[in-house]
């Protein structure tokens, strides 16, 4: 236990920039833009019909129209979280493509293997990092950019003489940010398949593992697709994309999950984030994982093999 | 007297070249062995069987185990230096400590740190800021303070200058080498660890060559320096090597009789690099 916590603060000393800079830069990058819209841009937006802004919830609020103008400030704090979960997607995918190549490159390797820690214990916890450390400090960033932009709106809000607690008791931003939380773990289940895949990659490949990783899917799709076209063989295309290319690349994103569970509608965010555990009873889910975890296995074996180091 | 290393039939086949080819030797406890061959010759996939890094057939043991299923057992009694720039670039000193500190049961923290006092190395230095020397001096601080019963060194001291070089070994000499431990080193560098050296390996095509420790070795071969009148009388008895310094031929005899080389000339024990040098003669030709 106290190696495994031990290696996940070794990937986390290599990866700070990825891990933690990358999603604090990309969130203060995302309040500026938000500062200049609040205070620059908020009327001019409005005068061309295209978006929301702080005009919108005041005259929403100034009808008595609560919840909407709660669900409208809810969205523009959302809006910065959608994107830095996006960018979790970017850093898990790159990490996973790095990690057992760069060792062997740099021949770090040598070093790591000269400790008395297993491939098996060394790689899970490479994939731990990828699937539960990035996106809780992910989470844990979103929350504190939650509280900033919400307190750049009160500004302008209260300076409009708007009840500022009143809007704030309409929205749900607390047990959104809580919710966000709340789906790490299933994150990690439904990432499995794409992160296996790059780790498998990563592990594999003698030169660009990111070739590997994201060109070969995406070829094999067009291939069939050709194939498809030209002979009247009946391949599932739109099947074998979705369920597989698709996984395999584009489950490292936070909001594929989102999509692919097709959260209920209502009011309540916490019921709406929570519903996404109902994937849990879904076959799709759990083939993505073992297809995740036999990828995972083949790669430990990878580096535990192999010696060109 | 348990052997450190004990190996029979040891093969390791690449595409194009056999690397091992059926190797059989013997390591006790307490030794310096010198592993000496030229480039290609063997001697880091010899190393790498040992440490489990590669697989191979034959039998091998390694402090009892195998190093092929029983690696993670096997690395805490085992240490390895392999080439000087393995150290990931972006790990700090202080990193570097904690990490072994808290995965290797068998590290002592205070010698690691007691060592890193004696050089300029600073907690929050990177590898990336260092000097070859002080990344050899950042990983011999850490494997030094490792209570391990094999150290594998391959190549330890490549592109560093005399200064840490010879610092290295003597580091090794007086703070870390005792009966208990044993140490298992190649280099090209022969000069350099002769004087510390109590076995030496030669490995020629994944073969071994010679195997001796250094006291048979000063009474199985001789150096004659003969005048150039004498030398034909030399050369009829056989020797490995000629070669010619100011007007003389120098002779290296492979256990020939000591009163009748006496009678050529000065007889002298050979340096290893020359002992080397002739009997890796033809080897890329």
């Amino acid at each position: 236990m106290k190696t495994f916590y031990w290696l996940l603060k070794r990937e986390y000393w290599e990866h700070r920039g990825g891990f933690l800079w990358a999603p604090i830069i990309a969130g203060g990058i995302l309040l500026l833009l938000q500062l200049l819209l609040v205070g620059v841009m908020g009327s001019l937006f409005a005068r061309h019909g295209g978006g929301y802004n702080v005009n919108d919830i005041v005259e929403k609020m100034a009808k008595g129209n609560w919840d909407d103008a709660g669900n409208l400030f809810e969205l523009c704090i959302l809006m910065p979280m959608i994107v830095l979960n996006a960018v979790l997607g970017f850093v898990v995918m790159f990490y996973g493509l790095g990690t057992i190549y760069n060792e062997r490159r740099d021949r770090s390797i040598l070093f790591w293997k000269s400790l008395p820690i297993s491939d098996s214990r060394t790689v899970l916890s490479k994939l731990v990092s990828a699937v539960v450390v990035a996106p809780i400090i992910t989470s844990f960033i979103c929350v504190g950019l939650g509280i900033v932009s919400a307190l750049i709106y009160a500004i302008p809000l209260g300076l409009g003489g708007a009840d500022f607690g009143k809007l704030l008791a309409h929205t749900h931003i607390v047990s959104m940010l809580l919710g966000l939380l709340a789906l790490v773990p299933l994150y990690a289940l439904w990432a499995l398949p794409a992160v296996g895949w790059f780790m498998l990659c990563s592990a594999w490949s003698r030169s660009v593992p990111f070739l590997w990783g994201v060109a070969v899917p995406l070829i094999a799709a067009l291939v069939l697709w050709m194939f498809n076209q030209m002979a009247p063989f009946d391949i599932p295309v739109g099947w074998i994309c979705q369920n597989i290319i698709f996984r395999v690349l584009v489950s490292v994103f936070p909001v594929s999950l989102l999509i692919a569970s097709g959260h209920s509608q209502g009011s309540d965010p916490v019921a709406i984030i929570l519903s996404n555990y109902a994937m849990l009873g879904s076959l799709k889910l759990w083939l993505g994982a073992a297809a995740g975890a036999a990828m995972i296995a083949t790669a430990i074996w990878l580096r535990r093999t192999r010696d060109d180091a | 007297m348990n052997a450190v290393v004990s190996a029979s039939g040891l093969s390791k086949r690449y595409k194009f070249s056999a690397a091992l080819d059926g190797v059989s030797l013997n390591i006790p406890a307490g030794r310096i062995v010198g592993l000496i061959g030229p480039n290609g010759a063997g001697k880091t996939t010899a190393l790498k069987a040992i440490l489990g890094l590669t697989d191979f057939d034959g039998n091998l043991s390694v402090l009892g185990f195998d190093p092929r299923t029983q690696r993670n057992a096997l690395m805490e009694q085992v240490c390895f230096i392999a080439d000087v720039a393995v150290l990931p670039r972006w790990l700090r000193v202080s990193e570097a400590v904690d990490f072994v500190a808290n995965t290797h049961p068998r590290f002592n923290r205070a010698k690691c740190e007691a060592f890193l006092a004696r050089t300029k190395l600073q907690p929050k230095m990177r590898v990336k800021q260092m000097s070859k020397g002080m990344i050899v001096q950042l990983h011999l601080a850490l494997v030094m303070a490792i209570d391990a019963r094999l150290l594998v060194l391959d190549e330890p001291t490549l592109g560093l200058d005399i200064l840490y070089r010879k610092q290295f070994y003597q580091n090794l000499l007086e703070d870390y080498f005792d009966e208990n431990k044993t140490i298992i080193v190649t280099t090209h560098q022969v000069e350099e660890i002769e004087h510390i050296l109590t076995d030496l390996i030669f490995i020629r095509d994944g073969r071994i060559i010679l195997n001796a420790d250094m006291d048979s070795l000063a009474e199985r071969f001789s150096e004659v320096m003969v005048n150039a009148d004498r030398a034909a009388l030399a050369r009829s008895l056989h020797p490995l090597d000629e070669r010619q310094i100011f007007g003389k031929s120098i002779f290296l005899f492979d256990g020939a009789d000591r009163a009748t080389l006496e009678s050529l000339g000065e007889v002298r024990r050979p340096s290893i690099s020359d002992l080397f040098v002739a009997t890796m003669k033809g080897t890329y030709a």
